[in-house]
């Protein structure tokens, strides 16, 4: 089955469309189908249900139940990156 | 491609990253690369997600807001006679910044190889570093040559 992702920024431009190719990238290459949905961090509710994974590119206090949240910013700035993609790659597989 | 423009200034300084935010905006709407609703979006924009990132061992702010306001795209890079502090993207510290890459996306997925060319080489120090040290001439041609492609 298809995993869900929503990539999640501010005004969904810039970062979001960076990390949602990352991500794209990044299951490609292990093999993982998934859905990914693009949007601000306003509208995750809208999209929230079935939900495998939220990833943010921006800061957010907010949660979603128990849909693990990862944040985006490495995918941006490039630091601890590795680290990220493991964290995705573990909650895909889990 | 739309053809992508690129702006620069130098040796400016502000007293904080929201004087820096009107001067961004004022530019851009005097060269009509955005609309005047602009400068409101992008305010507001960076008061509820700042845009200050923090590299290996130095930082950009990229104020941008959504394309909704743009009439092309554009990069408006600033270097910055003293650093100013932005908020930070991830986390609740600010940081300091020399150098202000402004944002102007009309299309995000139409823009894709152009943010991830830009973005892929700030994470290098070598790029950063020629951003800050090089001449505008030297600077749009690597544009030309390496993002605006």
């Amino acid at each position: 089955m298809k995993k869900k992702i929503i990539v999640a920024c501010g005004g969904a431009v810039a970062t979001s469309t960076m990390a949602a190719e990352e991500i794209k990238e990044l299951c490609a290459e292990n093999n993982i189908a998934i859905e990914l949905v693009q949007c601000r961090i306003n509208e995750i509710n809208t999209f929230i249900d079935g939900t495998d994974l939220i990833c943010t590119t921006a800061k957010m206090d907010q949660t979603f139940g128990d849909t693990p949240i990862v944040h985006g910013m490495p995918f941006i700035s490039g630091v601890g990156i590795d680290t990220l993609k493991e964290k995705i790659l573990t909650i895909l597989k889990g | 491609m739309t053809q992508n423009k690129l702006l620069i200034s130098d040796e400016l300084s502000f007293d904080d990253y929201k004087q820096a935010l009107q001067h961004i905006s004022q530019t851009l709407i005097a060269e009509k690369i955005v609309s005047p609703s602009h400068l409101e979006a992008l305010q507001e924009r960076e008061e509820s997600f700042p845009t200050g990132i923090a590299f290996e061992d130095y930082a950009v702010a990229i104020p941008h807001c959504e394309a909704t306001h743009a009439l092309k795209p554009a990069v408006y890079l600033i270097r910055l006679k003293q650093p100013v502090a932005f908020n930070r993207a991830d986390d609740d510290q600010m940081v300091d910044v020399s150098l202000i890459m402004g944002l102007v996306v009309t299309d995000p997925a139409d823009q894709l190889k152009l943010l991830r060319a830009l973005f892929s080489r700030l994470q290098n120090k070598e790029f950063y570093e020629f951003l800050l040290n090089s001449s505008r001439d030297e600077i749009q041609q690597r544009f030309n040559q390496e993002i605006f492609y």
